[in-house]
């Protein structure tokens, strides 16, 4: 049942205006600014939230806003044009969410930085744009909007414009705008060869195309949304990028950029090719393998990394491959896991990257090798740590438990138990990367705390003295930083425990699987 | 009377989810109470560890004597949780709530002096709900889930005191837990994915197609389980881990929490990777001619069960007779015990090895296997209690130093001497009867099917006894009896709580030696009889007789054996033999681990590597694209400057390309520096056309200035200015001969001053003081590229339109 609806436009409109006012509101006052910062990201969540019932039921809510190009003899027009299946609402939904939780979090972190007003703006602006991706109802919107996005990313890369960070975000445009002009091309063409846009649910290539202008096309698609996805060898921008930015905008960049790429993956074997025509082709379980790559090799490299936010961004690449990777499977149940996997690792590993961000921003640290016993001066950053990091190795009952099992099974279906295997390897090796952290942080003493110890016992004082900067005392960052980790951390543990729950995100994925697959 | 029927169906049903829920809500409300009230704490963690024992209690009255098994399904999670009690996991159940409770009293004055009790006890708890969990689990996805849960909620308890060893230790129990998991989630998927359903139930028919899958499924299950079971070859956590945690947690550890592994390879061979249980049922009323077809078809499938249970029975053999030989030669004494640990789960893997290979005639393997799980839980228990009482008073794990402490500690010693007796197989106590059940297993295996390696099996299985034997004398005698050393004259005895809980577990030791098959009877024959075992074997059972001559006939090899080795031992010291390091298993995953983590510093290197090379061809293409970029009249200086000032240095080429920048960029409408750059560029314009003279230059420049300097009244840069200007003026004055030379020169160190005159001066508009230069002009550059870079975009995409038109001329 498809019904018009002016809700989608007004979902993206609300943050975008809202972002361009902030421009405005910003210098006068930054109470107002705040405020309405929190204001347009929440109302954008119950808008967005309004439409999950009438998804979850069935039907398909759609806008026609305006002719891009006008009618050309036998081509059709293309029309801005809007539409909200149950992959577009769980992406949207999971976006808005975590960027409500960003954006509380960006009042106390950002609190002392410069450029707020600019920060905000663009916060906000991301988030509409995000949304018009997610509501895509033809594949030019969807590049239209992904364009703008990418564009708008830049000045949250660059924020703190340190050498670091303006060198992360060059690399990052560059990236960026090369995959986008492998979209563009790819839509032109695909536009050229189906002479329709739509993203209509089984394909929409008519028969009798060259199999092998097929097979080209959807390299060129993947390469274009592989480099968002970041896909090795296109992933060069990620591990720049997120140690550059600001923890907040380093959790949106994890938890829905990245994943915005895959998002388009998905659009184009769901939408575009269609999984029937992609198994003729047989270029689903090959890219299925390419990926594989990424995850054994990114999960490697991020055992190498010292500083945290670049083993996190590691992480990421990997964990992105499992989206691409479940959703080239072409089964149903490892569609499932693919699309659970984009709301379980958005908030997973944005609560990893807000709690990193507090660990710089409070104790200034940002190397694992310096996190000696710092659990117990945050303890509470550092139990919503763990749990989020169990969460991302698969430790049942949390939420990357149940994408595991969903993606396992799926491989299993189509045949492909070797994948199994590197799910598993890429779990193990997960668990090396994000064991040590915890139980440093947890069961080592710190160094200075040993050494004033040790100090206070040669001169025969009492042995702790508690004072603000002493090692030992409570550090734990204020209210406005704290609330998003903790529901970030509970965010894991009811997308496991609960998981089965309607109107969580696997009842939108088996809504999904029902439309695209079935 | 009716109307309450169903309620009280209602209330059992939902027993298994209480006692899951009770420790789980008793954590919280430990750590809520926490250090506050240390007292309150202590009695709300023993009083949750006795509730939840009664509520595991309760389930016997429905389970084993109305035969109905308890299910419950939760829909959370995604496949839901489900609980089924069946005879087997209520037995568990029973055992593991009744020996936390005992551990939990003894913790209560163990954990006195130890840090982080809180924790301890919250731990303790969340433990106990998913050990429970795991033994009340209804399907192979619920017993994962409580399965992975107990093995990363044990690690805070063994790495409780935070001593870089206990650390070690439980960095090695973590990543052997991990691979056991997802060896078993491997498994638990192709089972899944194979056979549609994660039922504990008969599956291996459904598996008929899957060829060796089948072997590979089962294989990943055993091994996922074997690890937590301390099976070798993959044992290796266990020795390190149980030392490491405080005796409590050690006694739960080799008591009960290893024992899931056992419990999870008894639903493997037992209820999954076996024919369907109807086979038999349907035999008995169908025809002979179908009879003869469904067993025809049932004894194809048990070929399969067959093959698994004899690898697992010698899996259990080399597992019990190593675990022997290694704990002969420990002298910490609980490392010594966490050896026995992996030699009696040894003898219970082979139990459950027999019963899967005898098949229908395996009631007897299964029995000895679970009685020894139970018997095991106890004196294994009380032998980690004890020890950890003689640690609590002396300080001392070394066996060798201590001695005569039954003087001192009395209740101790005839606790431990027991549970030791119980562990060597002396008939009166309760490991007897287990390992008289396992031996008959073996024995009859052999006589059964005729395989004569099974005889070897079984002599190894007699001097294992005798090994255990041997090194129980050797633990008792060294800490027991003999001379007290001097240092502890003053040891007393163990506190009331400690001796209370030991006093529990001795007491069902013994009454499980005196009266044999009480459990047989209670437990074990409701447990088979629900297994479908034929009903002859389970007379058999019912009937059988431990007290006979034969049976006491077949202790004395082993008794004996034990003696000897002891004997020759302490006279020759072969305790004190230590195995070359590459002998053990350990060796070769320290080894292998190495390995792993170079492996991945190599791939981290090559990526670098490569990231770096192709960085530097992108520099390069950069490099050019950038000079493309420049306006011509930049160029020109720059080339000019690049020659008259004969620049070779990296260094000084950096510093002109940076004045160059600044020169470029800077369009601040600052009087000054507009001034100064005025100057620069003069000067730079005069030298490198050589219109003019050096010394007119410097002059002029050294007016305009001073001027600009003392228009605003700079007086450090000013002075600074100054010795500069001066120190360059001797210079053209002394010297002689090449002027450009000296101008160069000159225009250098002026370059310099004039550089850092401008940068100063920004730093007052400038927003943000800590930035470098660089560091702003390198923002603004970048913002330009960004502009730049997207006319790439476009040229990128003509491109690859022009090679599609190419592609499409190419195909069509």
């Amino acid at each position: 049942m498809v019904v018009t609806s002016p809700l989608p436009p007004i979902a993206v409109a609300i943050p975008v205006l809202s972002g361009i006012l902030i421009f405005f509101v910003g210098k006068r006052s930054e109470q107002l600014r705040n405020r309405l910062s929190i204001a347009a990201v929440a109302v954008t969540n119950v808008i967005a939230l309004t439409m999950l019932p009438g998804v979850l039921k069935g039907s398909i809510f759609k806008a026609h806003l305006m002719q891009i190009t006008p009618r050309i003899h036998q081509t059709p027009s293309i029309w801005l044009h809007m539409r909200v299946d149950p992959v577009g609402l769980l992406f949207a939904l999971t976006a808005a969410t975590l960027w409500l939780l960003a954006t509380v979090y960006s009042l106390g972190y950002m609190r002392d930085e410069h450029a707020r007003t600019r920060y905000f703006a663009f916060l906000l602006l991301c988030l509409g744009w995000t949304l018009g991706v997610a509501f895509a109802g033809n594949l030019l919107t969807l590049f239209i909007f992904y364009e703008l996005f990418s564009i708008s990313t830049y000045p949250l890369i660059i924020h703190e414009q340190t050498l670091e960070a303006v060198q992360a975000a060059r690399k990052y445009i560059v990236y960026i705008l090369i995959g986008g002009s492998f979209i563009l091309f790819s839509i032109v063409y695909t536009f050229s060869l189906a002479n329709s846009q739509t993203l209509m649910k089984t394909g929409i290539f008519p028969a009798g195309i060259d199999f092998r202008i097929l097979s080209i096309l959807f390299a060129t698609f993947i390469i274009g949304f592989g480099v968002k996805a970041a896909i090795m060898p296109l992933h060069g921008w990620v591990p720049d990028a997120h140690p550059a930015a600001p923890a907040p905008a380093s959790a949106l960049l994890s938890g829905v950029m990245v994943a915005a790429g895959a998002f388009g993956i998905i659009r184009v074997i769901y939408n575009v090719f269609g999984t029937q025509l992609l198994k003729q082709l047989g270029v689903g379980v090959l890219l299925a393998y390419f990926v594989c790559a990424t995850i054994i090799i990114s999960s490697l490299i991020a055992l190498d990394q010292d500083n945290l936010k670049r083993r996190l961004a590691y992480s990421t690449i990997g964990q992105i491959s499992y989206i691409v990777m479940g959703t080239a499977l072409l089964t149903d149940v490892g569609a499932q896991g693919a699309l659970i996997h984009i709301a379980n690792h958005a908030f997973m590993k944005g609560t990893l990257f807000l709690c990193a961000g507090v660990i710089i921003k409070q104790l200034g640290k940002r190397n694992i090798s310096e996190m000696k016993g710092i659990a117990s001066r945050l303890p509470v950053t550092m139990t919503a740590f763990s749990i989020a990091a169990l969460g991302m190795i698969g430790v049942p009952p949390l939420a990357g438990f149940i994408s595991k099992w969903y993606l396992g099974i799926g491989a299993l279906d189509a045949g492909e138990p070797l994948m199994v295997v590197v799910l598993l390897t890429s779990s193990l090796i997960g668990a090396a990367y994000f064991l040590p952290i915890i139980y440093t942080a947890f069961f080592q003493e710190s160094e200075e705390k040993l050494k004033v110890t040790a100090k206070r016992a040669h001169q025969k004082l009492r042995p702790v003295a508690l004072s603000e900067d002493s090692p030992f005392s409570l550090k734990e960052a204020p209210l406005s930083m704290l609330l998003p980790i903790i529901i970030g951390a509970l965010y894991t543990v009811i997308f496991g425990v609960f998981a089965a729950t309607g109107g969580l995100p696997l009842s939108l994925a088996k809504a999904a699987v029902k439309l695209f697959l079935k | 009377m009716l109307s309450s029927r169903p309620l009280l169906t209602m209330l059992y049903s939902y027993l298994p989810l209480w006692c899951v829920a009770l420790p789980l809500l008793g954590a919280i409300l430990v750590y809520l109470i926490g250090d506050a009230h240390e007292k309150v704490r202590d009695i709300c963690t023993t009083a949750v560890t006795v509730a939840t024992f009664v509520l595991v209690l309760l389930m016997y009255p429905p389970v084993i004597l109305q035969r109905t098994a308890i299910e419950l399904t939760l829909p959370i999670l995604a496949q839901g949780i489900r609980f089924l009690v069946d005879p087997l996991g209520l037995l568990f159940a029973a055992i593991t709530s009744f020996v936390w409770m005992a551990a939990t009293i003894f913790s209560l004055s163990y954990m006195h002096h130890e840090h982080k009790r809180t924790r301890f006890y919250v731990f303790l708890l969340l433990t106990l709900t998913a050990n429970l969990g795991l033994v009340l689990a209804g399907d192979l996805f619920s017993l994962f889930v409580f399965f992975e849960g107990l093995g990363f909620l044990a690690y805070p308890l063994i790495v409780h005191t935070e001593t870089g060893e206990a650390l070690k230790a439980g960095t090695k129990y973590l990543f052997m837990t991990i691979f056991g998991g997802l060896s078993l989630l491997f498994g638990i998927l192709l089972l899944y994915s194979y056979s549609g359903s994660l039922a504990l139930i008969p599956a291996l028919e459904t598996l008929r197609g899957a060829g060796y899958v089948k072997y590979a499924v089962s294989g990943l299950m055993i091994l996922g389980f074997g690890v937590k079971a301390g099976m070798i070859p993959v044992h290796i956590w266990l020795p390190d881990a149980h030392p490491a945690a405080p005796s409590p947690a050690s006694a739960l550890l080799s008591g009960v929490m290893i024992k899931a592994g056992a419990y999870g390879i008894i639903r493997t061979l037992g209820a999954i990777f076996r024919p369907p249980f109807e086979a038999q049922e349907v035999a008995k009323v169908a025809s002979v001619a179908r009879h003869v077809q469904v067993v025809g078809k049932t004894e194809f499938l048990w070929e399969t069960t067959r093959t698994l249970g004899y690898a697992v029975i010698w899996i259990g053999i080399i597992t019990m007779f190593l675990g022997v030989l290694m704990a002969l030669l420990q002298d910490n004494s609980k490392r010594m015990l966490a050896y026995h640990s992996i030699s009696q789960m040894g003898y219970i893997l082979m139990g459950i090895g027999v019963a899967a290979y005898l098949g229908r005639e395996g009631a007897i393997g299964f029995a000895g296997g679970v009685y020894h799980v139970i018997n095991h839980a106890l004196f294994k228990a009380a032998l980690f209690l004890g020890v950890g009482a003689v640690y609590f008073r002396t300080g001392e794990l070394n066996m060798y130093k201590l001695g005569g402490l039954w003087r001192k500690m009395p209740l101790v010693a005839i606790f431990t001497f027991v549970a030791a007796l119980a562990i060597s197989g002396i008939p009166l106590f309760n490991g007897f009867a287990s390992k008289t059940l396992l031996h008959h297993a073996i024995v009859e295996a052999h006589g059964l099917r005729g395989d004569n390696w099974l005889k070897a099996a079984e002599i190894i299985f007699v001097i294992t006894g005798g090994g255990t034997l041997c090194s129980f004398m050797k633990l008792t005698i060294f800490t027991f009896l003999g001379k007290t050393p001097a240092r502890y004259e003053k040891v007393k005895e163990a506190p009331v709580g400690m001796n209370l809980s030991m006093f529990l577990l001795a007491a069902i030791i013994i009454l499980f030696g005196i009266f044999p098959t009480l459990f047989l009877k209670t437990f074990m024959i409701p447990a088979l009889e629900y297994w479908r075992y034929p009903s002859e074997s389970l007379e058999h059972l019912a009937h059988f007789h431990l007290w006979t001559l034969p049976n006491f006939v077949d202790l004395m090899p082993s008794l004996l054996v034990g003696v000897l080795i002891f004997v020759v031992g302490v006279r020759y010291g072969l305790f004190h033999l230590h195995f070359p390091q590459w002998f053990g298993v350990d060796y070769w995953y320290y080894r292998a681990t190495i390995g792993f983590l170079s492996l991945a510093k190599g791939v981290s290197e090559l990526y670098y590597l490569g990231g770096r090379e192709v960085a530097r061809v992108i520099s390069v293409v950069l490099a050019v694209y950038n000079w493309v970029d420049l306006e011509w009249k930049t160029k020109y200086h720059q080339l000019l400057l690049a020659a008259v000032l004969g620049i070779e240095l990296a260094k000084e080429r950096e510093m002109i390309r940076r004045i160059e920048k600044v020169l470029r960029e800077e369009v601040l409408p600052t009087e000054q520096v507009a001034v100064g750059r005025e100057i620069l560029i003069d000067m730079t314009r005069a030298l490198v056309a050589g219109k003019r003279d050096g010394s007119e230059v410097i002059r002029e420049a050294n007016n305009r200035l001073t001027d600009v300097m003392s228009k605003y009244k700079r007086q450090r840069l000013f002075e600074k200015y100054q010795v500069e200007y001066r120190k360059v003026r001797d210079l053209y004055r002394v010297m002689e001969g090449n002027v450009l030379q000296r101008a160069s020169d000159w225009v250098r160190a002026m370059a310099r001053v004039a550089v850092e005159v401008l940068f100063v001066e920004r730093v007052p508009w400038m927003i943000e003081q800590y930035y470098t230069e660089e560091e702003i002009v390198g923002t603004r550059n970048a913002i330009r590229a960004y502009a730049r870079d997207m006319s790439l975009n476009v040229l990128v995409i003509v491109g690859m339109l022009l090679l599609f038109a190419v592609v499409l001329r190419f195909y069509h």
